[in-house]
This record gives structure tokens, C-alpha cells and sequence, in this order.
């Protein structure tokens, strides 16, 4: 918080140390972050470069006393969803075979590299929220308003996602 | 007597069921075999999903060349003036003991300078009273004569 603070007015400053704090601070994570919705690594680093150069041109109106990674967090959020809905236009809940949500009774012994792939298979959105809700442990309000959508949307989309996963991973095992 | 429901079962492995509702899944878990292999996918599911950061690429991103390219940003994109503390010649001034030697000498000078018209006008002041003063004795004198 505090960190957050030195590094905001040196920034509001100018200051080069300000910058280079900024970066080493949060670079990271804002690039992880968006790599986790996006599942590519280029798309990440030009969306992780956008959200610091953003960031910069709103510099001013961002308060010292509060903390920066959800400032950050929501413009990863928002540039993600539009580049996915440039690159799939069409992308929602129906574009997933309901076949691919049925119930299955698989026993749990996938491995990390097998979330991964299952992860890229869901819709962009449906992994944004589970990312947001399992990995940045935010409540369903929280995630609601870093995306702009409604409460029930993001519900939805959670358990949803999780059960297609739960089943291609079950599929992967079998 | 609860049925098989998925989303129910999400929300108890997440443990934000309240506690009414809790209850009657766990009941429901006890006797549906079924539910309880969901239930134990889903706890294995979402403790994996909380640790899949480790599975993201280390950051190909140029730490110094990003803080340049957002210091000239700042720059470019603001057009304001530098701050007073960091602009080259203000710095130049401070940091100069020429400099801040002669704001000193002109700082006394100007002390000086203060304390004397000061001194000039307290003289002036009683010269200008003691002239009045003689005026109103001659006055006075001159009426009676």
C-alpha cells in the first residue's frame, strides 16, 4: 500500500524512478493475468504493455491512498474482452456444445497441463471469471463490476465453467 | 428431499452455501454417491484452478524499456512543464554554491536595504513632525502679537 502510494506521486511527478517502480511492481502480474484470459503470449504482452501505457495517460486521476492492482486488474479485465470479442465476435454461451456440459463421473487425476489445455477450450469470458474467482479470489459482486456484467451472468458463467472442465478433464483422463 | 444438482454442489465445495442450505447438501452428499464424486472433483478442480498461476509464462516483457517508453508518454502525452524540483535549470541553481552565495549577499542586500529606508523614514517622519510642530508655535505667537 504503502509502495503503491511512493510509486503513484513519483509517477504523478515524472519522476523515472516512478516508472521503473511501476513496472517492477506489477509488470508480472498484469502480463500472467492476461495470458490466463487470453492463453497466448504475444496477445499478453501488447495487452500488458496497453494497460501500462494506460495507466501513465490516467496517471493524474488515480488516488495514492488507494491501491493500484485493482486499477490495473480492471483495465487487463476490460482490454481482454476486447480483443476477444474482436477475435471471436460471436463467442458466448451458446457456442458451446451443450454435450460438452453433461454431468460425467470421472476420477480426479488430471494434471496442471491438462487444466491448461481444458482452460483454452472454454469461452474467453467463462475463463476470465473462473480466473478472477479462483486465482484473484474475488466475490461474485467484485467480478460483476471488473466486467460489467450482471451478478447472475457471472454465476452463470462460474459454475458452467467449471463443469466443463470438470468434464473434458474427466474426458482427458479417460 | 434434495435432488441431484450441480451448481448446488459447486456453491457447498466453495462453502458459500448458508448454513440452512448446507445442511441438506451434505445430507444429500451422505447417501448420493454420485454427488459426492462431483463434489470431490470439484474441491480437486478448485484447488488446481488456484494454483494454475504457476502454469503462465514468465513475462517477456523488457522491464527498463517499458519505464522508458511510459516516462515518454508521461511526457509526450501531457505537455506539462516540468515539475519545479526536477526542471534541469532550477536543479543547476540550487545545486550552484555561486549561486545560492550570491542569493545570500543579495538577501543581506536587501535586508539592508529594507532596514535603512526603514531608519530613512522613522528620520524623515520626526523631521516632517518637528516642522509641523514649530509651524503651529509660530501660528500661536503670530495671533497673540
Amino acid at each position: 500500500m504503502e509502495q503503491d502510494r511512493a510509486i503513484l506521486e513519483l509517477c504523478q511527478r515524472g519522476h523515472p524512478a516512478g516508472f521503473t517502480r511501476l513496472v517492477d511492481a506489477y509488470q508480472k502480474r498484469v502480463f500472467q493475468t492476461a495470458y490466463r484470459f487470453l492463453g497466448d503470449r504475444e496477445d499478453a504482452r501488447d495487452i500488458t504493455q496497453e494497460v501500462f501505457l494506460r495507466t501513465v495517460k490516467a496517471i493524474d486521476s488515480l488516488d495514492p491512498s488507494r491501491p493500484l492492482w485493482p486499477w490495473l486488474r480492471r483495465v487487463t479485465t476490460n482490454l481482454c474482452i476486447n480483443l476477444a470479442k474482436r477475435r471471436t465476435p460471436r463467442f458466448a454461451l451458446d457456442e458451446v456444445p451443450e454435450s460438452a456440459l453433461q454431468a460425467d463421473e470421472g476420477v480426479p487425476t488430471w494434471t496442471l497441463l491438462d487444466l491448461q489445455r481444458a482452460l483454452a477450450e472454454l469461452p474467453p469470458l467463462w475463463r476470465m471469471v473462473l480466473t478472477l474467482r479462483h486465482q484473484e479470489d474475488l466475490p461474485y459482486e467484485e467480478i460483476a463490476a471488473v466486467m460489467n456484467l450482471p451478478v447472475g451472468t457471472v454465476k452463470t458463467y462460474l459454475f458452467r465453467g467449471r463443469r466443463m472442465l470438470r468434464n473434458s478433464l474427466a474426458a482427458q483422463e479417460a | 428431499m434434495m435432488t441431484c444438482n450441480d451448481d448446488l454442489v459447486q456453491l457447498y465445495v466453495e462453502g458459500s452455501l448458508e448454513p440452512a442450505a448446507a445442511t441438506i447438501v451434505a445430507e444429500h452428499l451422505r447417501t448420493c454417491h454420485s454427488c459426492r464424486r462431483t463434489a470431490g472433483a470439484y474441491k480437486s478442480l478448485y484447488w488446481d484452478l488456484s494454483h494454475a498461476r504457476e502454469l503462465a509464462p514468465d513475462s517477456p516483457v523488457d522491464p527498463g524499456e517499458l519505464a522508458s517508453l511510459l516516462q515518454a508518454e508521461w511526457q509526450r502525452g501531457t505537455e506539462r512543464p516540468a515539475s519545479a524540483s526536477t526542471h534541469p535549470a532550477l536543479l543547476w541553481l540550487t545545486a550552484n554554491p555561486a549561486v545560492t552565495g550570491s542569493a545570500d549577499f543579495a538577501g543581506k542586500v536587501g535586508r539592508a536595504t529594507l532596514s535603512g529606508l526603514a531608519q530613512a523614514g522613522r528620520v524623515g517622519l520626526s523631521a516632517l513632525w518637528r516642522t509641523a510642530k514649530s509651524r503651529r508655535a509660530k501660528t500661536k505667537e503670530g495671533g497673540r502679537g
